[in-house]
């Protein structure tokens, strides 16, 4: 496969929008991304949108695609619907890299758009993010995502030894870089004991440390091959060196406990030593982190699986102040999922434009800098810790990004 | 209860046999490998083999392996409640509602014995929605 390449991204500010409908959060984000790249629009020739909603919220359950890029004026190009719950947005990516990494198609789109936001009704999006749950046996026994998160990751708490402090911390730390972040859902900075003391949503979890439900947002990224790029002059950015897609196994029922006890963050695990060993580059290289913290307790758990320390040493990481901008690898720098929101398809894209337009050095105050120039070498990972086996486990996808020096 | 029922969805479960008995989980089990599934499958996950599975009746059985206090729930559901997963004594580890205790972060300990009943889960319209739950042995709700 050719070597691909960001040459933009787009997005659209995460938060309530009622008086937006999905073609409005697309447009920005899309047209964002074709005046960030510098390209004439007519020259996209494929687009993946990635959407899990619309029929739930919206009662749009086909055609998706269309329905949303019609108004952008984009037309003549397939436009393929991705759907799938926490990744789709990073599946769109790695779809738009393989179209055109194959040599099929020459400039590939990939948006996420989402709108979870109800008015007045909260159970609302909470029964829309369900429907990422199998139907008859979790979600129509009211098994919520939250609540499943919950029960697998509070397990950890004894046995790696964190505490709802280390929980609030990560929690401040994420408003604090989303405070420095103008397009991020929540922008108000947060203390610890704050967070601590805010209403329970599931122990030991409070309502700051999740990601919240009623969230609207889109966010786009255009890829084409290195040689496309100089043949259009269109904006360099960093390379695609390494992505790799993974579900989670069937688990026999007297199967010991791998690795953390949490499924699907063992495929993470997975996952990375996969594209570690195709981009060539260890934890140890990594300038910049974008993680799934849909809850707290996922960024720490993710630190360990990814390699960044080991067992146990996740809440010392966080506070060393590593992962703080600022820090050896700074983490959730556009305020993760915590902050700068998760709208559910569109994160992977949120992830992938915080990670390019760092490494292109126009983060402006939450800018992170590695002897003195923006980072090098970052890291996606998108994906929900899921416990349970069979209850629509999604795909857990990894992205090594590299900048290449000039 | 409301008049009309109808269970979460067919073949999913079956009342006791007896008065003092538990209901039944209705799942397969893999004529090569032995693995329990539920619900039910034709083809087995485990050794991945077409045909392989036969309907197994699973007792309503079995330990907690991780619960929480859900605080808020999807419409038709009244939270605070307790969502949970179960490890049956026949295999596999299901999901389930939890009740028979105090809606509380400490009412349960992990791996104590748990055991089923078919209960009414929502209300749909004016509609009753039947499907199980996890109770205590000894039930400590009062
Ligand atoms: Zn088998």
């Amino acid at each position: 496969m050719d070597e691909v390449v960001v040459i933009g991204v787009g997005m659209h500010r995460f938060g309530e929008h009622p008086s937006l409908h999905l073609a409005d959060l697309a447009r920005v984000a899309v047209w964002d991304a074709i005046e960030d790249a510098g390209i004439d629009a007519r020259a996209i020739d494929i687009a993946y949108v990635a959407n899990c909603y619309a029929g739930v919220i919206t009662g749009q359950s086909d055609a998706v695609a269309p329905a949303v890029l019609g108004y952008t004026g984009l037309s003549g190009l397939p436009m393929i619907h991705i759907s799938g719950g926490t990744s789709a947005a990073t599946v769109a990516f790695h779809e738009a890299v393989m179209a055109v990494g194959s040599g099929q198609y020459r400039i590939g789109l990939a948006l996420g758009v989402e709108k979870q936001f109800v008015p007045g009704n909260p159970a609302r999006s909470i029964s829309a993010i369900n429907t990422s749950l199998e139907k008859v046996v979790a979600m129509d026994l009211g098994m919520t995502p939250l609540a499943e998160l919950a029960m697998g990751l509070r397990r950890l708490m004894d046995s790696r030894g964190w505490t709802r402090e280390d929980f609030a911390r990560v929690t401040a730390k994420n408003r604090w870089h989303a405070s420095m972040n103008p397009l991020a859902e929540v922008q108000q900075p947060i203390s610890e004991a704050e967070v601590l003391a805010a209403p329970e949503v599931a122990w030991p979890l409070t309502r700051p440390m999740c990601a919240s439900a009623g969230v609207d947002g889109a966010a786009a990224a255009l890829v084409c091959t290195r040689r496309t790029a100089r043949e259009l002059g269109a904006t360099a950015g960093p390379r695609v060196a390494a992505m790799h897609l993974r579900s989670t196994p069937y688990l026999r029922n007297d199967a010991p406990v791998r690795r953390t006890g949490v499924p699907s963050m063992d495929d993470v695990a997975e996952v990375f030593a996969k594209v570690y060993e195709r981009a060539a580059v260890g934890p140890r290289d990594l300038e910049l982190l974008q993680i799934h913290d849909a809850v707290a307790p996922e960024e720490l758990l993710a630190y360990e699986v990814l390699g960044l320390c080991a067992p146990g040493e996740e809440a010392a990481l966080l506070a060393s102040g590593a992962t703080r901008l600022g820090g050896r690898v700074p983490t959730g720098t556009d305020g993760g999922l915590l902050a700068r929101g998760h709208p559910v398809g569109v994160t992977g894209l949120a992830q992938i434009h915080e990670a390019v337009v760092q490494m292109r050095g126009r983060a402006g105050p939450r800018q992170a800098w590695h002897d003195g120039r923006p980072p090098r070498i970052a890291a996606v990972q998108n994906a929900g810790a899921r416990g349970g086996a069979a209850n629509g486990v999604p795909v857990c996808a990894g992205l090594i990004f590299q900048m290449d020096q000039p | 209860m409301s008049a009309a029922q109808r269970p979460v969805a067919e073949g999913l479960f079956e009342p006791a046999d007896s008065a003092d008995g538990l209901p039944w989980l209705l799942g397969s089990g893999c004529v090569k490998c032995g693995e329990k599934v539920f619900p039910a499958m034709l083809d087995c996950p485990a050794c991945v083999s077409r045909d392989s599975m036969r309907p197994v009746r699973l007792a309503g059985r079995g330990t907690l392996d991780r619960f929480v206090v859900a605080r808020r729930g999807p419409s038709g559901f009244r939270a605070p409640y307790i969502q949970g997963f179960v490890r049956l004594d026949d295999g596999p580890t299901i999901y389930s509602l939890i009740d028979g205790c105090p809606v509380a972060d400490d009412a349960l300990t992990l791996g104590e014995a748990l055991e089923m009943a078919l209960v009414p889960v929502r209300e749909e319209g004016d509609v009753t929605v039947i499907g199980w739950s996890f109770h205590p042995v000894v039930r400590r709700d009062g």
